[in-house]
């Protein structure tokens, strides 16, 4: 039997080539950039030293501050907001309710990155609509801009990140909730337990390794986010919502393209997300395995 | 009931053939006689012009052509990249783009370009413009026109504070500060907008004074730069005296103009078209040099911001493209009225400056608009912009920025620039 | 049961949350019936009327390559979303019938892809197209908007729940392999299939950064990269933009509205 023509194989092949060679070959060919500098057929071999220049490279650091901050607001606000949510929804005694709530909160999951970044930017002119709210309730001088203000266009971005990506998680933790077993329920309550004891020891722990998924995913969507950014502030004022993802795009497209240093942002990029997810898979399993 | 329903195989190859259809489709497109032209705005306008005319006047001309407006951002990042992967056949022939680019594309890929040096008479052209197209002895692109420094200004606003026209000319950036502060008291309005980290006006004054963030040999030239001190030292001044309009972006700065919260506006001349649109404004806008910084000789009211020059590719049709392009672009007089009365676009060819007419313009009063702009060409300084000029302007205009809303004092935020300037150049 | 004042709070919460997910279409939908005018600088619209709309919708249509955007971008959706649920489910299904060690090393490898960033490989990705001349090409398009690593960990999680009796009996039917697969096990997950397809046809709707540095010809743009080129151009007709944002984002809501029941069923089952 010639083993090439297994129906595994069969299966198996048409993804692995292609995940092979539009996420993989790519992948060992960005390593490759980063440790050169020039272009075309002048690279040169440069060690470490584009790594070494990112370090005492202001717009880099400045990035990738940036990305910290986004992420630091935006993965925190995500969880609980969704926690709350999908405890609340759990709460919903139709089952009818409860699938359209989540439905109407996925809408934002599906709209393009672009549009609503051009819907929010349309908004957040000196004579958009936002502003116009903002003035309108006295919260701000009639010459306020949003968008001029570093935490003011930080902030904007991180409410329309986590409009956005809510949806998705909400979605994940309610199915969660949902397939605890009712009997358990039945049982807490018979014994007397509030709703809030109820949450604590029984839905809990069994969303935890959940918890743990939608915290890496949230952590690498923040990390890389560009769109948002790109549209809305053009990573203004200054350079105070400069993403990594903006200066690696800015470097490889917008100025005379270093594509060496912005392997270099892309390989540090890739190596944040891959830690961090590594982190917290560690984190969670010691605490399955605590919890055993 | 199964969702899909023929046999595997025939689905399989449905896909793939309609996948290369998409390509087949794509190598046909191309016929051998067109010649594509790329360009944004109203160089894009300026070009379909310029195909009209010329089969107007070469009836038997067997060539197509092809007009695409892109967004400039765009349509710079799509010649960068083909360029740098070297895909010939997806670049255009002919295409219009500002001075600060030339350097990278002619110096990283001199072979993709057209040697214009016979076509082009060195003579013809102002040298601010002259040092920008030439790279290596020889001239890569036709100079096209030029983005001059302005300051564009509503005659009604000012009036209202008791000045007049005569006053608004051969100013100071000091004394158009005080006019400013007067007319706002008078008026309630700003004097101007500005977006703090363009650095727009930065460029045009570091200009005005002969001076660029490199040096001729592409060095950074910001720490002991009298010049560039005095540019941002100016901004500074201006937004703390509390007539400035901040604004966040493109869109921000043409909707105020449109919502008159400003009273006049500092800029290159390509303004003029976006500032003449909004039409219930009409006969209220005058023209008048941009002011001037104080503190030496050498510095002048006249700068250039963004204009742009026509480039020709090195591929099939390129003496075609060549001469087309040398004919319209670089000689022809109707053309160049078309483009001066429609669009504001200035020439900087000085047989063509000579023959454009000009009738004053209505909507700024009846003041001759063009032939203003185009005198200012005499006077601009030549600076050489060389490499590197978007990302220094973004670096350094976020720290203007963060100077001119004090969050840095002037020698942090010199040296600071300074090092961003060096890094930019050394990482390259 | 009385309903309990807890509960309704609990519901009015939910209701508010929600009314902050579908804002930006409500406010889309006003806008498109105003003028641009009247929406700068004031909180209530005072212009809105049918013929502002006919009138937005008229400057709309007249963008060159606006229609022929919608309808690229659902004919890449469209082949992508089929192509990579094809290709992702057949790897799904062989990662959970087939498991070993060895297989489960090669199914992490494409799950861990996910983490690649998309802005990393752009340029590695172009030049790849570009040696193999497939660059502008749809072909080039529809492959990088299939979204497979997700969909194999979609189709490995969701064939858990096929009962491997059904692949014991059609092999004593005498089915091949193949056969099974598509005679038996696609039409037993048909819901996740649907679910899988949209996900993807909505993922491919939204690609940008990869399409915008492919694609070079204007008639070939897909809705979302048109959309960029929109923010890039001066465009100061706030309501004429926002009639072509609510457009643009009809198609995937409108698909999602209709067969939201088996998406939300299939990624929950994610878990």
């Amino acid at each position: 039997m010639d083993k090439h023509l297994t129906p595994k194989f069969i299966f198996l092949l048409p993804s692995l080539i292609l995940i092979g060679i539009l996420s993989y070959l790519p992948l060992l060919y960005a390593i490759f950039l980063s440790f050169h500098i020039g272009r075309g057929k002048s690279l040169v071999f440069n060690y470490f030293e584009n790594y070494m220049g990112l370090l005492s490279d202001e717009a880099f650091i400045i990035a990738f501050s940036n990305s910290l901050i986004f992420t630091l607001i935006i993965v925190p606000c995500i969880i609980v907001l969704s926690l709350v949510v999908s405890l609340s929804i759990h709460k919903v005694k139709s089952k009818q309710l409860q699938n359209l709530f989540t439905a109407i909160l996925f809408i934002p999951c599906i709209t393009s990155p672009v549009a609503y970044s051009l819907f929010v930017k349309q908004l957040a002119y000196s004579d958009g609509t936002l502003s116009n709210l903002l003035r309108g309730l006295n919260l701000v001088s009639s010459s306020y801009n949003i968008l001029q203000e570093v935490w003011g266009a930080r902030l904007l971005i991180a409410f329309v990140c986590i409009w956005a990506w809510s949806g998705f998680y909400i979605l994940i933790l309610s199915v969660a909730m949902n397939n605890i077993n009712p009997d358990i329920y039945r049982a807490a309550k018979l014994d007397g337990a509030t709703d809030f004891i109820i949450a604590r020891k029984i839905v809990f722990p069994t969303i935890r390794p959940i918890l743990a998924l939608i915290t890496i995913l949230a952590t690498s969507n923040t990390f890389q986010i560009y769109i948002e950014s790109a549209i809305i502030t053009k990573g203004g004022p200054g350079m105070a919502t400069l993403t990594l993802v903006n200066q690696l795009y800015k470097k490889s497209f917008t100025y005379v393209a270093q594509y060496g240093y912005s392997s270099a942002i892309a390989i540090v990029i890739f190596t944040v997300c891959v830690l961090v997810s590594g982190m917290l898979f560690i984190a969670w399993s010691e605490n399955e395995a605590e919890n055993r | 009931m199964p969702l899909v329903k023929p046999p595997s195989s025939i689905l399989i190859i449905m896909l793939l053939c309609i996948a290369t259809c998409g390509c087949v489709n794509d190598s046909n497109s191309e016929s051998d006689n067109l010649v594509t032209i790329w360009a944004y705005d109203s160089s894009a306008e300026v070009a379909e012009k310029a195909v009209e005319i010329y089969k107007r006047n070469h009836p038997d001309c067997p060539y197509e052509f092809e007009v695409v407006s892109l967004g400039q951002e765009d349509m710079v990042e799509k010649i960068k990249i083909y360029l740098t992967i070297g895909s010939i056949d997806t670049l255009p022939n002919i295409f219009y783009d500002e001075d600060y680019n030339f350097m990278e594309y002619i110096s990283y890929h001199q072979e993709y370009f057209v040697d214009l040096t016979p076509h082009i008479s060195a003579d013809d052209y102002y040298q601010y413009k002259l040092i920008n197209v030439i790279y290596d002895d020889k001239v890569y692109a036709i100079p096209y026109d030029c983005g001059t420094g302005t300051l564009f200004y509503r005659v009604d606003l000012i009036e209202k504070a008791g000045y007049s026209e005569a006053d608004m000319t051969e100013l100071t950036w000091d004394e158009y500060i005080h006019i400013g502060q007067k007319v706002k008291s008078a008026t309630g309005v700003d004097l101007l907008v500005i977006i703090p980290e363009g650095d727009m006006e930065g460029r045009l004054l570091y200009q005005s004074a002969g001076t660029w963030f490199f040096d001729e040999e592409g060095n950074a030239n910001i720490a002991n730069n009298p010049g560039f001190v005095s540019a941002i030292t100016t901004l500074k001044r201006v937004f703390d005296s509390d007539i400035v309009y901040k604004a966040s972006s493109w869109d921000d700065m043409i909707s105020c103009i449109g919502n008159e919260k400003i009273v006049s506006l500092v800029g290159g001349s390509w303004w003029a078209p976006i500032i003449s649109s909004f039409e219930d404004q009409s006969g209220l806008w005058r023209v008048a040099e941009m002011p001037k910084m104080t503190g030496s000789d050498s510095y002048s009211s006249y700068s250039n911001l963004g204009g742009g020059n026509w480039f020709i590719i090195n591929k099939e049709n390129q003496n075609f493209a060549t001469e087309f392009a040398v004919e319209m672009f670089g000689n022809n007089i109707e053309l160049a009225n078309y483009a001066a009365e429609k669009y504001y676009v200035i020439p900087v060819n000085k047989k063509l400056v000579e023959g454009l007419t000009d009738s004053g313009t209505e909507f700024f009063g009846g003041q001759k608009v063009v032939t203003f702009m185009s005198e200012t060409n005499q006077h601009i300084k030549p600076v050489k912009y060389g490499l590197h000029t978007y990302e220094i302007t973004y670096t350094v205009g976020g720290y203007v920025g963060d100077y001119v809303n004090g969050y840095l004092s002037l020698d942090a935020a010199i040296a600071k620039m300074q090092t961003a300037a060096e890094k930019v150049v050394s990482s390259s | 049961m009385r309903p309990k004042t807890g509960d309704t709070a609990n519901i009015l919460f939910i209701i508010v949350v929600c009314i902050v997910a579908v804002l930006p279409y409500l406010i889309m939908g006003i806008s498109c019936f105003s003028t641009s005018a009247s929406i700068k600088g004031n909180l209530i619209f005072s212009d809105i009327s049918l013929s502002n709309f006919v009138s937005n919708w008229d400057s709309l249509m007249n963008e060159k390559y606006f229609l022929s955007s919608l309808w690229n971008s659902f004919f890449v959706s469209t082949l992508a979303s089929l192509g990579g649920v094809l290709v992702a489910s057949m790897a799904g299904y062989a990662y959970t019938i087939y498991s070993s060690k060895k297989i489960n090393w090669l199914f992490l490898a494409s799950f861990y892809s996910m983490l690649i960033p998309t802005a990393a490989i752009l340029v590695p990705i172009f030049l790849i197209f570009k040696y193999t001349n497939l660059l502008d090409t749809y072909l080039a398009l529809i492959l990088t908007s299939m979204s497979i690593p997700f969909l194999i960990y979609l189709f490995k999680q969701n064939t858990r729940l096929f009962p491997t009796e059904l692949i014991s009996a059609a092999k004593i039917d005498g089915l091949s392999e193949l056969s099974i697969f598509f005679k038996v096990y696609i039409p037993y997950l048909k819901p996740v299939y649907i679910a899988a397809i949209m996900i993807s046809f909505f993922n491919a709707w939204n690609s940008i950064l990869i399409p915008v540095v492919i694609l070079q010809s204007q008639y070939k743009f897909t809705n979302a990269i048109f959309l960029n080129s929109l923010g890039s151009i001066w465009s100061a007709d706030y309501a004429v933009m926002m009639l072509a944002l609510l457009i643009s984002t009809l198609p995937p809501l409108v698909l999602f509205l209709i067969f939201q029941r088996h998406i939300i069923k299939t990624m929950g089952g994610i878990n």
